[in-house]
């Protein structure tokens, strides 16, 4: 039995370095050794791209958090209960369902994301993505000052795209974001955001009621959007409850704006700080298609992906235990220099790239293909409607949490 | 060990051994095969490791059992699906299938 356990002055996992440069940071665990015990954290943390790939598409590990999150709701009995609402829902999510529960889930719910769904929907992602150029070009030529690229463009892509989608009004898309947001204090891990419970709570209440209105308005007058196809599919009894239904609209509305704003705002910065990927984007002498799958890879928006030992194994010399919880890094397996050459330097070409942005197993990211497309259009076209546009900070603040790479704000000025 | 013959959608090919008893999408994704995926590693989630089986070899693999999950999941691929389509991934190399002429399909994404 063996375990290599991280010296006392490593182990916060949001220290300040931690948050600024999480490559850095979880590369000096993999020199440790590429599955390691933070003693802090408690749990193991996997850094290397070899055993993060085969940890997340084994059988090692699990996502079934289900019975924590019941132990949760029972064990405070009166106590907090403010997220008590929150994790009755989150039961139902398809990323925490196990087989054969969450393939039957996964094959229903994934036609409208898959790759063959998706490429119908390039040309209203095209409308969506100019519209919105067009309005900040008369945003910066009215007010002249700086805009806040995080908020005003990177947010509004996924929002008004996941809307467009969902059949819901333009003017609500702000209201999905938001909601959003808020979800994500809680979801994702803000550590010390003291009233994060309370906020969450509020904000999910008005969502759920949102999403419990539009299901019923759907099923009285059904579109073609996603959220008619899936009513269309729990009414004709294919195995998918009420409450799978309802749990999922939130799901893509939570999992389809956090990650895919963090992707285009973290690209942003990364084109403003590379003279050279700027240029090639300009020009369009780069495949934007390629040219995302580096950004996935250098400045992806997960940080990481939780999971729980299935059971006892060994696993590059170290002993695990069934039930434990490791952190599998994603940041640290795309910049794994066994793995990539020159890990830290941006290369819009680079081939291979084989990184693991969306995940890998049977919870690999269902909205990938939607993802890639969003940022392989907002991406390429922000840069050629605003050349010359240069962020005003040079050294931007990064939200502290354990799960996401994202910025706090990315003020710039468009030229 | 077995050679697989890739053929990408240009026209180029690559050969390469595969260890008996792996999938085609492993033996791509080990050898550096540009334009599969596999990114769920093989979990039947992503759809992105689809490929045409050769005309002569399509016999000997056989097409995706009709009403599997591979079956169903191949509606939802890139590419055009044709009547030779697999999820490669779901197709493991026998001895049988020495010299296998596989096409990849032009995009994944």
């Amino acid at each position: 039995m063996s375990k290599t356990v991280l010296p006392d002055h490593m182990t916060d996992l949001l220290s300040p370095a931690a948050v600024k440069d999480p490559y850095a940071y979880f590369g000096k665990y993999r020199e440790i050794s590429p599955v390691v015990w933070n003693p802090q954290w408690k749990g193991w943390i996997f850094t290397s791209n070899v055993v993060v790939r085969e940890g997340l598409a084994g059988d090692t590990m699990t996502n079934d958090r289900i019975t924590r999150f019941e132990d949760q709701l029972t064990s405070r009995a009166g106590g907090d209960q403010n997220a008590d609402i929150i994790y009755r829902t989150m039961v139902q999510w398809i990323v925490y369902a196990t087989p054969p529960r969450h393939t039957h889930l996964r094959l229903l719910l994934s036609k409208p994301f898959s790759p063959r769904a998706v490429k119908d929907q390039k040309a209203v992602v095209e409308q969506i993505i100019a519209e919105l150029l067009d309005e900040l070009e008369q945003k910066a030529k009215n007010n002249h000052g700086p805009v806040d690229l995080l908020r005003e463009y990177a947010a509004q892509v996924p929002a008004r795209v996941i809307s467009r989608l969902m059949g819901v009004p333009d003017q609500d898309a702000a209201k999905l974001g938001h909601w959003s947001e808020e979800l994500t204090l809680l979801i994702l891990g803000a550590m010390g955001a003291e009233d994060r419970h309370t906020r969450a709570k509020e904000a999910f209440i008005e969502l759920e009621n949102y999403v419990r209105k539009m299901v019923a308005a759907r099923r009285k007058n059904p579109g073609s959007d996603l959220v008619s196809q899936w009513v269309a599919a729990r009414d004709s009894n294919v195995g998918l409850t009420e409450e799978e239904l309802i749990a999922s609209c939130i799901l893509v509305i939570f999992g389809g704006h956090e990650t895919t704003m963090n992707l285009i705002a973290n690209s942003l910065l990364a084109v403003d700080q590379h003279p050279a990927a700027r240029q090639a984007l300009i020009e369009g002498s780069v495949d934007p298609a390629m040219a995302v799958e580096e950004f996935l890879r250098f400045c992806g928006p997960t940080r990481s992906i939780l999971r729980d030992v299935a059971k006892d194994h060994e696993v590059a010399g170290q002993t695990l235990r069934a039930g434990e919880r490791a952190l599998f890094v994603l940041a640290a397996a795309n910049h794994d220099p066994g793995a990539f050459e020159d890990p830290g330097t941006l290369k819009l070409a680079r081939s291979p790239n084989r990184h693991i942005a969306f995940g890998t197993g049977i919870h690999q990211c269902l909205g990938a293909p939607l993802a890639r497309l969003e940022a392989q259009v907002a991406i390429p076209e922000f840069v050629r409607r605003f050349p010359g546009y240069r962020v005003l900070t040079e050294d931007p603040e990064w939200q502290p949490l354990l799960m996401t790479r994202g910025l706090k704000a990315l003020p710039a000025e468009l030229l | 060990m077995p050679t697989v013959n890739y053929v990408d959608p240009a026209g180029a090919h690559q050969e390469v051994e595969v260890p008996l008893g792996q999938s085609l999408m492993e033996g791509a994704v080990r050898n550096g095969i540009a334009g599969v995926l596999g990114e769920c590693g093989g979990n039947l989630s992503c759809v992105t490791c689809h490929v045409y089986i050769d005309d002569a070899w399509f016999d000997r693999v056989g097409p995706a059992q009709a009403g599997s999950l591979e079956d169903e999941l191949l509606d939802n691929v890139s590419a055009e699906r044709l009547p030779s389509s697999r999820l490669s991934c779901q197709v493991r190399i026998g001895a049988e299938l020495d010299g296998v002429v596989v096409r990849v399909a032009p995009r994944q994404t």
